[in-house]
């Protein structure tokens, strides 16, 4: 048993996460490697980091103390028993690699990698069962931070396979990953997995008030679209949220209209937006039409999920197409979507989509108009 | 010293603490005991099921002081630096970091030189298969002919990518899956050594989870303890392992038979809020739907894969369902998990899937419209269909739109009651004579007022009668409305409806009015009703024609020889002049009644 307590400032939701790690702690009963999984762009990294600090503090009371020598050191990120892992290109310049990891502690929420396809390789891990081999600086305890685990070659996860069964003393792993079904079932068998989940409207909210100054409207606007990612919310806080939903309608009218209108809004669209705003605006089109669903149904007023700020365009729709097969609408949209991210050629997506949504209006639920025409 | 996890602690040290693999260790103790020890062993199969546990005791069994012995004694010199690992003569090499040719070069050499302290040299690579090519083919020779003081012994989970070479030159045991039940027995002795308070439940749960594996259950223990203490609770387990309640499939299938999508809704919601990973859950519904499905096909519970508890669950929702209904969920899951996996937005998919279900049209309202298309596709072919025998003829426009609907049942009912019934059940029906007579220009004028007070009664049927014209009355208050050709869906709907459209009549008229709907061409014109052309009969021989006619509701198959309508053949007698055979027959007036037929006399 411990008497020390960690706790876990500045960390948005993720409540059983952070309950578990200080239950674990507190009984004395930590592991010595921890999968931390999840969804992208929900605190994972800000997690593992007070985590990693809590560990290494000196204070018998509270920990993080902040107070201690081994905070001071973490704050300053010259702890030698802090190691962060992270992919990055074998040919990325040593200056670069030092101000992502800076990015890393200083802003965990926000870091993103900028390289295009980065991997975790087998020379890192070499060089760290080497590091390891040694014991640890001042006798204390080690941690050991895997960012994006799943990003590590196969040759270097093998190599790690026995550093996790059985690494020396007072060494701790964590393992970050936001796809762990790309990590071999050896690696999972190894660590204790913890569970993050997607972020409540509430707590994107929050998250948003702590590292922007938006107004409190937009800010819930953006929550809403952000899908429990507060990194999605942040960087979408630059964007013109409203805007893009307003796109989003105007796609949706163009569908109505006659084929060389629909020709003339893609072309156009294609032409002033690059493949991500597309993105965006598909994105919004999908929440669109769950609003308006949800309308349909009267079902969204409790639900914080759902916005009618553009209610009476949403009754409009609704009035106007009274059959619209909103199942199949969303599922073209999300597939439309997937297109893009695959690099299909937005002219085409777009079209397409908008053939689609007209049909999802003539042929709404078919098996009703057969049951009436029969009767 | 720091805690040590209870894969690590509970690591077995004897052949008979490896649970699940007597096929691997008793094969081994008789190689033991017979003395016929091969130099090379690979070890496969799934990961944490004990592989480089059983190599580490072969290793110590063969070094032990007291052996080689099938029980090695733990305490000696050689086995405890076996048990941690600094012995000079065990070498355990991790196959996935020392990969390369060099370090399998200068494995080669050591070989050559016999053991220090011990009684054999024994070289333990583990996650073999991630040698390299050459490296595997610098072993090959070394491998085949060992020096007698050395032994290897191979492990990996993946013996796909181990060289056939390799494979040959060594005993190859396969280390299975541990069935749950071991799993259970094995993390409850954990738990009393250990002092840990836990439900059955929960280590089922846990060993479920761990697909067989042991280190897997022994990692998910060590959670749960760590999360919940000394008591665990089956909850417990499930919220920690981010499990899904069985309760939820149930709420949702439950809520997909009700179609009650606000509840949906919020399931979906609390879904999101949950954490729960939408694949995971699709795996879980389809297992679930599948069970019902099972269930209902084979009406047994033999075949579940479903805790005891829940049996009677699946029991009572299966009544909720059709065969065919399950079949088409568990279809329509199936093709969505796969969108749902590459989605964006996997949460907003999944809501719409279940909103989806919810509106599948259930089977039994399939089998409705099939049937009503059945009977569509009958009005589509317009023939003339007369009987042979003297009686009467259908007009079959009017039979089939009259047919539809709960016609089948009145003819039945005439058949079983026969003419007693009739009589009886023709008192009941008012005659037209009995109420007031009504004018045409009466009912012309407050049309309008008419449909008013039928769109206030159903607004559908109000705009459905304003495409039709009152016609004409006949026999004082039987009111024929005319519909342009092409509007059998009005026709019929309204004359499905007829009492509705009768009350709004009577509401604005004052009297009691029978209402008719035809299609234009279908009756006479308004204005002097015509005879139609009809077959000539031979004789009156009205009761087996009515008997023939009466039981079978099909008024094709009720007609032995249809025969097209003889253009020719003059009418011999005006509808209207009445039939004496008819008024003593009134079976076949209640059939010409109900299908639209007309006498026929010669």
């Amino acid at each position: 048993m411990n008497a020390t307590e960690i706790t876990f400032d500045g960390i948005f939701g993720q409540e059983t996460a952070k309950r578990f790690l200080a239950q674990a702690f507190r009984q004395g009963r930590l592991a010595h490697c921890y999968l931390f999984f999840g969804p992208e762009g929900v605190g994972k990294l800000a997690t593992a980091l007070a985590f990693a600090r809590a560990l290494v503090c000196q204070s018998e009371q509270q920990r993080p103390c902040g107070t201690c020598r081994n905070c001071k050191l973490f704050v300053a990120r010259s702890h030698p028993n802090v190691q962060v892992i992270f992919p990055h290109p074998k040919s990325a310049k040593e200056s670069d690699v030092q101000a992502v990891l800076e990015e890393i502690f200083s802003q965990p929420y926000i870091w993103h990698s900028p390289w295009a396809s980065p991997s975790i390789s087998i020379d890192e891990v070499r060089s760290l069962r080497r590091e390891l081999g040694l014991s640890s600086q001042g006798g204390e305890i080690r941690v050991i931070l895997f960012l994006d685990a799943h990003l590590m070659t196969a040759e270097a996860t093998n190599a790690l396979l026995k550093t996790l069964e059985e690494p020396p003393e007072l060494t701790y792993f964590v393992l970050i990953s936001s796809s762990p079904d790309q990590l071999l079932p050896t690696i999972l068998s190894r660590s204790q997995q913890v569970r993050f989940s997607f972020l409540s409207v509430q707590e994107i909210t929050a998250g948003l008030a702590r590292f922007t100054d938006l107004p409190e409207d937009r800010r819930r606007q953006i929550a809403r679209f952000a899908q429990g990612s507060l990194r999605r919310a942040l960087a979408l806080a630059g964007e013109n949220v409203q805007q893009l939903r307003e796109q989003a309608v105007e796609l949706l009218r163009a569908a109505f209209r006659n084929a060389p209108q629909r020709a003339m809004h893609v072309t156009q669209l294609v032409q002033q937006h690059d493949r991500r705003v597309l993105m965006e605006i598909l994105e919004s089109l999908l929440h669109w039409l769950r609003d308006a669903h949800y309308l349909r149904l009267g079902l969204g007023d409790d639900q914080p999920s759902v916005g009618y700020e553009d209610r009476e365009t949403l009754q409009r729709f609704n009035e106007r197409f009274a059959d619209f097969d909103f199942d199949s609408a969303i599922a073209e949209v999300d597939l439309s979507i997937h297109m893009l991210r695959r690099y299909v050629q937005p002219n085409l997506v777009l079209s397409v989509l908008l053939n689609h949504l007209r049909r999802c209006e003539k042929h709404a639920n078919s098996t009703e108009k057969l049951r009436r025409m029969a009767l | 010293m720091a805690y040590l996890v209870i894969a690590r602690k509970w690591r077995p040290k004897t052949f008979s603490e490896v649970v699940g693999q007597q096929h691997v260790t008793i094969t081994l103790e008789n190689a033991i005991k017979n003395n016929r020890i091969a130099s090379a062993y690979l070890f496969s199969g799934p990961r944490g099921v004990g592989k480089t546990t059983t190599a580490r005791i072969l290793a110590k069994a063969l070094n032990c002081e007291t052996g080689p012995t099938v029980t090695p004694c733990n305490t000696c010199v050689p086995c405890k630096e076996i048990s941690e690992g600094r012995s000079m003569d065990v070498l355990e090499i991790d196959g996935a970091s020392n990969r390369g040719i060099d370090e399998i070069r200068s494995l080669r050499e050591s070989t050559r030189y016999t053991p220090s302290s011990l009684r054999f040299k024994i070289y333990i690579i583990d996650e073999v298969h991630m040698l390299t090519t050459e490296a595997f083919n610098a072993l090959l020779k070394t491998l085949e002919e060992p020096p007698p003081h050395v032994k290897f012994i191979f492990a990996t989970t993946e013996v796909n990518k181990v060289p056939a070479t390799i494979l040959s030159r060594c005993q190859r045991f396969d280390f299975r899956r541990i069935p749950v039940e071991k799993i259970v027995e094995q993390l409850q002795t954990i738990c009393e050594a250990e002092n840990i308070k836990i439900d059955r439940e929960a280590l089922y749960l846990i060993a479920k989870k761990s697909e067989g594996c042991m280190r897997d259950s022994q990692s998910l223990l060590d959670q749960v303890i760590s999360f919940s203490g000394n008591e665990i609770k089956e909850a417990d387990v499930i919220s920690l392992l981010g499990m899904i309640d069985h309760d939820l499939y149930f709420e949702i299938s439950q809520a997909i038979a009700d179609k009650n999508l606000a509840e949906l809704a919020q399931i979906a919601q609390r879904i999101y809020d949950q954490g729960y990973d939408t694949n995971d859950l699709i795996t879980g519904l389809i297992e679930h739907f599948h069970n019902l499905l099972i269930m209902k096909s084979t009406g047994a519970t033999d075949h579940l894969v479903a805790a005891q508890g829940q049996l009677k669950q699946y029991e009572q929702e299966t009544a909720r369902f059709g065969e065919t209904d399950l079949i088409r969920i568990v279809q329509l899951l199936t093709e969505t998990a796969a969108a749902i996996k590459r989605s964006v937005n996997p949460h907003i998919q999944f809501e719409t899937l279940l909103f989806r279900l919810a509106r599948l049209p259930r089977s039994t309202e399939l089998q409705q419209l099939l049937d009503d298309l059945q009977e569509l596709k009958k009005k589509a072919q317009p023939r003339t269909i007369v009987t042979e025998r003297p009686g009467f003829k259908f007009i079959p426009e009017i039979a089939a739109d009259r047919l539809t609907g709960s016609l089948f049942s009145k003819i039945n009912d005439l058949s079983q009651k026969g003419y007693a019934g009739i009589a009886s059940e023709r008192e009941e029906v008012p005659t037209s004579g009995q109420y007031p007579p009504v004018e045409l220009r009466d009912i012309q004028e407050k049309w309008p007022a008419i449909l008013a007070a039928v769109k206030k009664r159903k607004i559908h049927f109000g705009a459905l009668l304003e495409e039709g014209k009152p016609a004409r009355i006949q026999d004082n208050n039987k009111l024929d409305i005319v519909f342009e050709d092409g509007n059998g869906y009005h026709i019929h709907t309204l004359n499905e409806n007829k009492k509705l459209i009768e009350s709004a009549i009577h509401e604005v008229v004052g009297k009691k009015v029978f209402v008719y709907c035809y299609q234009s061409s279908q009756i006479p014109v308004a204005a002097e009703p015509q005879p139609e052309p009809a077959m000539v009969a031979e004789a009156p021989a009205p009761e087996p024609a009515a008997q023939q006619a009466a039981p079978a509701p099909d008024p094709v198959a009720a007609t032995p020889e249809p025969e097209p309508a003889p253009r020719e053949a003059p009418a011999t007698a005006p509808a209207s002049q009445g039939h004496r055979w008819l008024e003593d027959n009134p079976l076949a007036q209640k059939i010409i009644e109900s299908l639209g037929g007309e006498p026929i006399e010669r």
